[in-house]
């Protein structure tokens, strides 16, 4: 009983038929007292024809005891003289004496050994004679016993009708509840799978599934992006542990020499060293995703930045003989983290210069435009094809022509998420040869956005055609 | 050369130790926040290690509660908590370095060694001198004997920070975050091609090596071999 209480569907079903009952009831009370007052009126109105012909009766003379015919059945009346002997009467003398219409008496009369209930009303005729004339109100209580007993059950069909679609349009309401409920069910208990059916119908329900399996798609997908991260984690990792392992097996197994043994450590640690750089970058984005830095936010010059990476990277790149290209427009701004965009920056240079074969161009431009502060940098190496362009950002990817470079495969995903976390929109194009990447730094930071911290998103990067 | 190990783990608090007792350290471990704080009160040490977390007093309390009652001694403060805004916060609340768990001894050594002999702020030098090589810091001029070495800005920061640490290892990390505010591993090789540059630089003309390799670690400067 109490399980069936505090379902909404049973307190629905209650509250319909309570509102019908209160309907019915105004309904009711209103007529009732309507006909009521309406039967009242007739019987007053018999009541005052009455006297005016008793009284007319009177002044003739021809009323007295002689004729009590005179007086149709269920009328009464008592005539007394001046000194309140009564003349004529078929009432019980007791009756009080009133000018207006009442009810006679309090209690009923006894008239011919049963109990009446009358109305009457006396008049004073000018010889000082009382005229009381009653009505019996035997038809008007009957009428009043018939409405009241026709109210109860009309009260009692409205009710068994008010519980009943009460019923079903809870029953029709809530089943839709229930069996999202269920497809829910069925979905924590693992069927990934499972979506809710839509009516087609367009109402709330339907925009309700509708929303829940956008948010089931968007869950599985995270969990998949999930899924693959620690695949490619395990197996990125993999791939160093076991280098490592083989090194100091043959370490173990034939180094003879003091050397032999130093050269085996040196080549552990360093391989040590790379897992713990793909872990603290995997942690990297994590935090950035995190958005907590966002607080840590202040103006930083650009143009510093820029010219900083200049004067550190053209030696690095005519090492590889390479030529570095700057361009740098002085005194421009940016609200951001100055480490975590010289980060980026060195990240995206490093690519270029790496990537790039001796004898290529490296540009750096930062530059001021209408839309805000844009930098660009580019290079004449092999380039990125138009359908790698995304993938590149992504965890663990590695271009078939990087394969055997030593990285990560996570410096482009931390590049997107400092980027995302400042709002820069990165882009990518061909620079014929070569690859062009574009940043778009916001002209002030009011148009971050959350996001999930889980994932690279790929919402700031733009292909362009 | 008293130094104090604030770390809770064992195994961490001896290796540290084991190492800096080799390089002739006297160590003192302390395994609880308010045990190591009492410590840091009542002895002198030269630099106290710190780890974040702590038992019954977390390290960064603990540092700026010794900083309130006027204990200068510098801090190198260890974490495994290696972000950004963790190092930030660790070097306002009075930490003088802030060093990564997992961290190469090497490392250690050389940022313990650098915080020994950071001067107190009041003897800011305006001169630099190692060997013949001398650094003018206010009028950022180079001369090396009589000749005058024209450097870039970069190059003279990478000069400068040697020069401030010399006869002692600086690693490359620890030049990254000074000279460049290079608080990642670049991939290529920034502060090898850079100091080689230097020293082509100031070594013109002259035979006697100033800035010497550390294998395995990273580079010294000083006059002798």
């Amino acid at each position: 009983m109490r399980k069936l209480l505090r379902t909404a569907s049973f307190r629905l079903t209650l509250f319909t038929a309570c509102l019908f009952a209160v309907f019915v009831i105004t309904t009711f009370v209103v007529s009732y007292w309507i006909a009521v007052r309406y039967l009242l009126e007739r019987v007053d109105g018999e009541i005052t024809w009455q006297i005016q012909m008793l009284v007319k009766e009177y002044q003739a003379g021809s009323l007295n005891s002689a004729n009590p015919d005179l007086v149709e059945p269920g009328t009464y009346l008592l005539l007394r003289d001046s000194a309140g002997r009564s003349i004529v009467q078929n009432l019980p003398s007791g009756a009080p004496v009133r000018k207006w219409f009442q009810e006679l008496p309090p209690k009923e009369i006894p008239i011919d050994h049963a109990s009446h209930k009358l109305r009457a009303q006396t008049v004073l005729l000018p010889d000082g004679t009382q005229l009381t004339v009653g009505q019996d109100l035997r038809d008007l209580e009957a009428a009043k016993e018939f409405l009241r007993q026709a109210f109860g059950w009309l009260l009692a069909a409205i009710l068994i009708l008010g519980l009943a679609c009460g019923a079903i349009v809870s029953a029709i309401t809530l089943r839709r509840v229930e069996e999202i409920n269920l497809t829910v069910g069925d979905i924590i208990n693992g069927h990934f799978d499972r979506r809710i059916s839509l009516k087609g119908t367009h109402d709330e329900f339907d925009r309700l599934s509708r929303q829940i399996n956008l948010m089931l798609a968007q869950i599985e997908k995270l969990m998949g992006g999930l899924r693959q991260v620690s695949i490619d984690m395990a197996h990125d990792l993999r791939t160093p542990l076991s280098r490592m392992r083989q090194k100091l097996e043959g370490a173990r197994n034939r180094a003879t020499s003091l050397e032999d043994y130093e050269q085996a450590i040196d080549q552990a640690l360093k391989q040590n060293d790379e897992i713990l750089e793909t872990f603290s970058a995997l942690l990297g984005i994590a935090q950035l995703g995190s958005g907590a830095y966002r607080q840590k936010f202040h103006e930083i010059s650009l143009s510093e930045i820029f010219e900083i990476l200049e004067e550190t990277y053209a030696p690095i790149a005519e090492e590889r003989h390479q030529i570095l290209f700057a361009t740098i427009q002085p005194d421009l701004q940016f609200h951001g983290d100055s480490r975590l965009i010289t980060q980026m920056l060195v990240n995206l240079l490093e690519n270029a210069i790496r990537h790039s074969p001796s004898g290529a161009r490296i540009s750096l431009i930062l530059s001021q435009r209408l839309s805000g502060v844009t930098a660009v940098i580019t290079d004449t190496g092999p380039g990125v094809p138009e359908s790698e362009r995304e993938k590149i950002f992504q965890r663990f990817y590695r271009l078939e022509t990087s394969r055997t470079s030593t990285g990560s495969g996570l410096g482009l995903s931390l590049v997107l998420a400092i980027a995302d976390l400042h709002g820069i929109r990165i882009s990518l194009s061909d620079n014929h040869p070569g690859l062009r990447v574009t940043l778009e730094f916001p002209m002030h930071n009011a148009q971050l956005y959350k996001k999930p911290a889980t994932l690279p998103i790929r919402n700031n990067l733009k292909q362009v055609r | 050369m008293k130094i104090l190990v604030l770390e809770d783990d064992q195994e961490t608090a001896s290796y540290i130790a084991s190492g800096l007792i080799e390089e002739g350290y006297v160590v003192d471990i302390a395994t609880d926040g308010k045990e190591g704080f009492k410590k840091a009160i009542d002895e002198v040490y030269e630099v106290l290690i710190v780890d974040r977390m702590l038992p019954s007093l977390d390290g960064i309390s603990l540092v700026k509660g010794l900083r309130t009652t006027n204990v200068k001694t510098p801090v190198l403060f260890l974490s495994a908590l290696g972000g950004i805004d963790h190092r930030v916060e660790g070097l306002q609340c009075g930490g003088d370095d802030y060093l990564t768990k997992p961290f190469a001894f090497s490392e250690l050594k050389a940022r313990v060694e650098a915080l020994r002999r950071r001067p107190p702020m009041s003897m800011i030098e305006t001169r630099l001198r190692v060997g013949d090589l001398e650094m003018d810091l206010l009028t950022r001029i180079v001369k090396r004997g009589e000749v005058c070495i024209e450097l870039q800005p970069r190059e003279f920061r990478l000069l400068e920070y040697l020069m401030r640490n010399a006869g002692q290892v600086v690693t490359r990390t620890m030049l990254l975050e000074h000279v460049w505010d290079f608080y990642f591993d670049p991939r290529t090789s920034v502060v090898d091609t850079h100091i080689s540059r230097l020293r082509m630089k100031i070594n013109k003309g002259f035979t006697q090596q100033l800035i010497h390799t550390v294998r395995g670690t990273g580079y010294r400067m000083s006059a002798d071999a």
